[in-house]
């Protein structure tokens, strides 16, 4: 295996090896996992909203069908379930079951979570593409379950076709289609909602300075940048210029090579600045997880295995 | 699989009428000019003085999560201004007196006009305040 990281090639049926769905696997999983883990206490002030103001409940996406909040015992339970999973999946173990339990519980807590009159936007990424690994085969590598399949004797085995296959590869191609979509979408939005006006940077200024208020009125900190950044009108319109363009521009990454790592270095740099001047973080991009199916990521494990051998040779020396 | 995928992710923004939902997305959230002037509905506490004060998230929603505060201050003063007074008002009793603040003795429910660039950079006054209602804290 490769140790330099690399933008995966273009094309949906593009052969892959195991190890990327695996690397995928680890990457999405142990962030879903993370995230819940660290948004616990607000998850759980969530829950309680079902006894304190069941009238504010406002069903979204498979939660539609919902005529109110659900009872905060089976909200506990679901939440606790998906966590069990969610290390299951992790570790690969049993993934036919756990990976699949892991995607439909991180969609049941995360629309739980964003149908009190709030979609929040930050999760729907990391929803679908644990859908797509749920429904690949993502533990084929790295996990208990390849183990499990060494040691036992009448185990298939993994013949050289399927060093690298197709199965392996689309799923990884369909997380950057998602990814390339929902950035279409949104510049999209802005010209459905806007014009190419928008790009004046008006918009985006009054955007930056509504969001920095609104919160400020019930007692939230807006982003200390906010105010200098306002201070500097002139900046808005290359960055609406650079925002409405990143999103429009988002299937260029579908072209694979440089142009793939240029569109992922401006998407990136793109949630950056919203983190700085707005305060909102959008954590599956700003930590990269959402941008790992464009390149080939396997490779981490090598550099990081080669890296971690010089370092102990160096202590040793 | 992948056709299905894309179809169902572009479906909510073809449609005549977008509207947002999770996990398929419009992503509206920056897509509208709001212009300068814009209204806000949040709940202020008021001291024995007449000092208005601003009230956390925790207390006016019961939630750390301002922009989940932000929703339920807008729904509440629309659906029920009233209620939401008096649930403040239980929550502030709760809370009160902080450590350095004076006491809360009232909470109005108010829809605040600003000049948003204006407040935010030369702390401009709202250019308008309408008060729904007014409820005084338990025991204050």
């Amino acid at each position: 295996m490769t140790t330099r990281l690399r933008p995966t090639p273009r094309g949906l049926l593009t052969p892959a090896p195991p190890e990327r769905l695996a690397a995928l696997r680890v990457l999405v999983c142990g962030f879903g996992l993370g995230y819940l883990l660290v948004r616990l206490p607000h998850l759980l002030d969530v829950i309680r909203l079902a006894a304190d103001a069941p009238d504010r409940f406002d069903p979204v996406g498979p939660l539609l069908l919902l005529d109110g909040p659900v009872d905060e015992s089976l909200a506990l339970v679901v939440l606790l379930a998906t966590l069990v999973a969610g290390v299951a999946a992790l570790a690969g173990w049993r993934w036919r079951a756990t990976g699949p339990s892991f995607a439909l519980g991180v969609l049941l807590v995360a629309s739980y979570r964003n149908s009190w009159g709030q979609i929040f936007h930050t999760e729907n990424l990391l929803v679908l593409h644990l859908g797509v690994l749920a429904a690949a085969p993502s533990a084929d590598a790295w996990s208990l379950d390849s183990r499990r399949r060494r040691g036992q004797t009448t185990a298939e085995s993994d013949g050289p076709e399927e060093l690298h296959a197709v199965r392996y590869g689309w799923p990884a191609q369909l997380m950057v289609v998602i990814v390339v979509v929902a950035y279409l979408v949104a510049g999209w939005a802005k010209l459905r909602a806007s014009g190419f006006g928008w790009a004046s940077g008006d918009a985006l200024r009054n955007l930056v300075a509504h969001d920095a208020l609104r919160k400020e009125v019930v007692g939230g900190s807006a982003s200390p940048i906010a105010r200098f950044a306002l201070r500097q009108g002139w900046i808005f319109a290359p960055m609406a210029v650079l925002s409405l363009a990143a999103e429009l521009l988002a299937p260029v990454a579908l072209l694979g090579g440089r142009i793939r790592v240029a569109w992922v270095a401006v998407a990136w740099l793109f949630h950056l600045g919203v983190l700085a001047v707005m305060g909102i973080m959008f954590p599956y991009q700003v930590f990269g997880v959402a941008f790992a199916a464009f390149v080939t990521v396997e490779s981490l494990s090598g550099r990081t295995r080669a890296n971690l051998s010089r370092w102990t040779a160096r202590r040793t020396s | 699989m992948t056709v299905v995928v894309v179809a169902l992710m572009l479906a909510p923004s073809v449609s005549v009428r977008p509207s947002d939902d999770f996990p398929l997305s419009t992503y509206p959230m920056f897509a509208v000019d709001r212009g300068r002037r814009s209204a806000f509905s949040t709940a202020v506490g008021v001291t024995d003085d007449g000092t208005r004060l601003r009230l956390s998230p925790h207390l006016l929603a019961g939630t750390e999560e301002p922009i989940l505060a932000v929703r339920i201050a807008r729904q509440m003063t629309n659906r029920d201004p009233d209620g939401w007074c008096l649930e403040i008002a239980t929550r502030v009793a709760r809370s009160n007196p902080g450590p350095t603040d004076d006491p809360v003795v009232e909470i109005e429910v108010v829809t605040e006009t600003h000049d948003v660039i204006a407040t935010l950079l030369d702390d401009a006054p709202p250019v308008g305040v309408l008060t729904h209602a007014t409820c005084e804290v338990p025991g204050a």
